[in-house]
């Protein structure tokens, strides 16, 4: 039996999920012996395989454009998505910006701020993506499982992971499901 | 009381008439989530997360105000309830800030993040709506965040229905419904008294307070029973603390008296005291006080009590020590070295003058917790604002519902604002109050009354009506329980004894109660002994009528845990630990000695006023013997006394 592959990206997150996977320590041997990783942010191979994976991997909510674009891609090329975090779950830290609306957010951070000299403006490049009401991934693409926490704990995500490996759906209950 | 039969998820349960289907649930062992209901509030019915099936019915019930009824078939735990329960959870998440990420309220602290896990809800169905809701940070101890708000109204119905204050209330309607103070205005410019019952009664981090906000979740700090300090109702309360500081003070809920209330003074004010603490003993040498050993400093205070004849050593104690320190105190001073005047300061006359009625007529003081369901309250001179606030909200609370309310005294603060039949008199005029109310009839009593400013036709209404009352309670207070008005007490006294109803003496301070049966006098401001002075201040702040009677003592020892500018003043300074740094004992003003666990270390180098007794005592000649519970039981107490 081949074994599953894996591929993993971020969206508006803080990377701290994936430093919650690295923190599983040495259990990530153990894993690697029941999964193939393929492409992650942080490992070389950055998109997942065109001709698909089976276990793709959010980390982060949809704050603009490009996050739309990302989780589109990896849903069309795994088979289970995970929603990892509370920013890919529910939209996260970032979300709070829909208090205040992305122009407000952005007049904020580029022109306003106290570290901006005069000339500050808000990057109006076209190719860049443009910032949208902050969502959870599910909101754009339908997700698998949803592994709520900031961050869910290295454990939780073994879990997650370690079951999927072996071709089960982990329910996320009890020790798991923690949103902190 | 009628028994009602009725099945819980197969198994039958027998409860009382009047029962709630959830009351009936907690009987039978069956768990139905709640948000909004609080077992001292009444049913409201607003969350609607206890919906239940019940045979027959055409929708699902809230098990929270839904009545039990004979033979009545409830399932709690269906797929139709799990369903609504998971609807009610994602609608409320979905209407306001309820990302847990960056609240102040985590992981077992948080009832609604308790009731989606115990769900086992892992996202949110809907997503929220992002309107933004009111932050209000005007208020001095407490933070309102309404965006964070489940619209449960357990604050207000905390502030309306067991504080009797009614400052919290909401506006608007639906999902634009927002928490306000009064009519609107910012909290910290309201009515708001300040006592914090809201923050212990919020189920999510819509109303929380400065001190702990950011500092652990409640389920991580150490939970340490005590007896508040600030005034003789003695309420029960539990200090949270961690690494060795204190966090939080909550009301203890388990607690038959308070029920968990506490006022401002008992919830906050410890937490505000940001004093220096003494950390090590000092004695002045050529004038300047300087840090010593425990040996050095006892022996210089033991030989300056043994140079001075007795009669020119004041010793006076504060009411914030325990009853073993005070008696112990007593036991040396008084017992021993015979010093004339052993006193307590910052005391009022009300317990010596419950005693000296208590020689006469025995004990005649009620329990403080008839104070909960009266019919009339007849409060004479008593501050129920400042001090002994929480009996003031036992009577505030019940007004609204009919409790007729005479007051007498200097003032009556907002006790009255919600009453709904009141007889207000603002002065200080005891005497024609106390014959308006004993002796005269007709025509005297109006003219008695005209002369206190009240409508003669209003009052004898009042006193019509309260002859139907049967729950009675006759409230005195320190502004009364004087000396100067001890023949006056007599009359209404003799008065009261021919009355249904009960009198309850408001002791002013903690500790006063307890000095008064232990034989300490309260403070006689013009002594003239000036000689040596030993004075157990503890952290009491200390006011001017104190600071005059200490700089009148040449030489001055203080135990002290705090330093303040009068403390510097002192020649011996012995460092002790604080109240939440001992176990020890209080007594309450209705006679019940209270247990206070340590919940802190002490700082420094610091010993119990108790040790410090008893070595000087060893250095001057004198083992001390203690048993304050002998002490206490052969006192002439004016209440019973329940000492375990």
């Amino acid at each position: 039996m081949t074994k599953p592959k894996v591929a993993s990206d971020w969206l508006a997150g803080c990377a701290g999920c994936h430093m919650s996977f690295l923190d599983m320590d040495e259990r990530i041997l153990e894993l690697l012996k029941l999964v193939e990783l393929r492409a992650t942010p942080i490992t070389d191979l950055k998109e997942p395989d065109e001709e698909g994976v089976d276990v793709g991997i959010l980390e982060g909510g949809i704050s603009n454009t490009y996050n739309i674009e990302v989780a589109e891609k990896m849903r069309s090329r795994c088979k289970i998505l995970v929603a990892l975090g509370d920013c890919a779950v529910f939209g996260g830290v970032p979300a709070m910006r829909n208090f205040a609306g992305a122009d407000e957010a952005l007049q904020r951070a580029y022109v306003e701020a106290e570290s901006n000299d005069a000339s500050g403006m808000v990057p109006n490049d076209p190719e860049l993506s443009t910032a949208v009401h902050v969502a959870p991934v599910s909101d754009y693409v339908k997700v698998d499982i949803a592994l709520p926490g900031c961050a869910p704990s290295a454990d939780a995500i073994f879990e997650v992971l370690a079951s999927l490996a072996q071709g089960k759906i982990p329910e996320v209950k009890g020790e798991l499901n923690d949103w902190h | 009381m009628t028994l009602l039969s009725l099945t819980i998820n197969d198994k039958n349960v027998e409860v009382e008439t009047g029962s709630t289907i959830l009351e009936a649930a907690q009987k039978a062992g069956a768990n139905i989530p709640t948000l909004c209901h609080h077992p001292q509030l009444h049913p409201y019915g607003s969350c609607r997360l206890c919906l239940v099936e019940v045979e027959g019915a055409r929708t699902l019930m809230p098990a929270c105000t839904v009545p039990a009824t004979q033979n009545m078939v409830v399932r709690t735990d269906t797929e139709k309830t799990k369903k609504a329960r998971n609807f009610v959870l994602s609608m409320l998440f979905s209407e306001r800030n309820h990302f847990c990420m960056y609240c102040v309220k985590t992981d077992g602290d948080c009832e609604l993040q308790q009731a989606a896990y115990a769900e086992n809800m892992n996202f949110w169905p809907i997503t929220p709506a992002y309107d933004p809701f009111l932050v209000d940070a005007s208020h001095e101890h407490i933070m309102m965040d309404t965006n964070r708000c489940i619209l449960c109204r357990r604050c207000v119905r905390t502030c309306g229905e067991l504080v009797g204050n009614f400052t919290l209330g909401f506006e608007e309607r639906g999902s634009l419904s927002q928490l306000i103070a009064d009519h609107g205005v910012p909290w910290g410019e309201s009515s708001c008294i300040s006592c914090g019952n809201c923050v212990q009664h919020c189920p999510t981090a819509s109303i929380y307070d400065r001190y702990s906000a950011y500092k652990g979740r409640r389920t991580d700090l150490e939970h340490t029973k005590a007896v508040c300090m600030e005034c003789s109702m003695g309420c029960d309360r539990v200090l949270l603390t961690r690494d060795n500081q204190l966090v939080r003070i909550d009301g203890d809920e388990s607690s038959a008296f308070n029920e968990g209330l506490l006022c401002q003074l008992g919830r906050y004010r410890p937490l505000e005291d940001k004093r220096e603490r003494l950390l090590y003993p000092m004695v002045r040498k050529q004038g300047v006080l300087t840090e010593t050993s425990w040996e050095e400093a006892l022996q210089v205070a033991a030989d300056k009590i043994d140079q001075t004849q007795c009669s020119g050593i004041r010793a006076a104690i504060s009411p914030r020590f325990s009853i073993e320190a005070m008696a112990d105190f007593a036991a040396y001073f008084k017992g021993y070295l015979q010093v004339p005047e052993v006193e307590v300061l910052q005391t009022d006359q009300s317990s010596e003058m419950s005693r000296k009625l208590a020689a006469k007529m025995g004990a005649f003081e009620g329990d403080l917790e008839q104070l909960k369901d009266l019919d009339l309250a007849v409060v004479i001179g008593a501050d129920l604002v400042e001090l002994q606030q929480v009996a003031g909200f036992f009577l505030k609370r019940q007004m609204p519902n009919g409790l007729r309310f005479f007051f007498a005294g200097p003032d009556v603060g907002n006790l009255d604002r919600f009453a709904t039949d009141k007889i207000i008199y603002t002065g200080r005029d005891y005497l024609s109050v106390i014959k308006m109310l004993v002796k005269s009839q007709g025509e005297e009593r109006g003219w008695l009354a005209a002369k206190l400013g009240l409508d003669p036709a209003e009052l004898e209404r009042f006193v019509q009506k309260s002859n139907e009352s049967s729950k009675v309670a006759y409230i005195l207070g320190s502004d009364l329980m004087t000396d100067y008005n001890y023949s006056l007490l007599e009359e209404l006294m003799g008065f009261i004894e021919k009355q249904p109803g009960s009198v309850i003496v408001l002791k002013g301070r903690v500790g006063g109660y307890a000095a008064s049966l232990l034989n300490l006098e309260p403070v006689d401001l013009y002594s003239s002994i000036s000689g040596l002075g030993f004075f157990a201040l503890g952290d009491a702040y200390l006011d001017d009528a104190t600071r005059q009677v200490i700089d009148r003592s040449e030489f001055k020892i203080f135990c002290t845990s705090v330093i303040d500018d009068q403390r510097m003043k002192g020649d011996v300074l012995l460092p002790i630990p604080n109240w939440a740094e001992l176990e020890a004992h209080y007594l309450t003003g209705d006679g019940k000695v209270k247990r206070a666990g340590k919940a802190l270390e002490a700082p420094g180098n610091t010993r119990p006023l108790v040790d410090i007794l008893e070595d000087l005592g060893r250095r001057t000649g004198f083992t001390l013997k203690h048993d304050w519970q002998e002490m206490l039981k052969s006192s002439t107490a004016s209440t019973e006394l329940v000492l375990s």
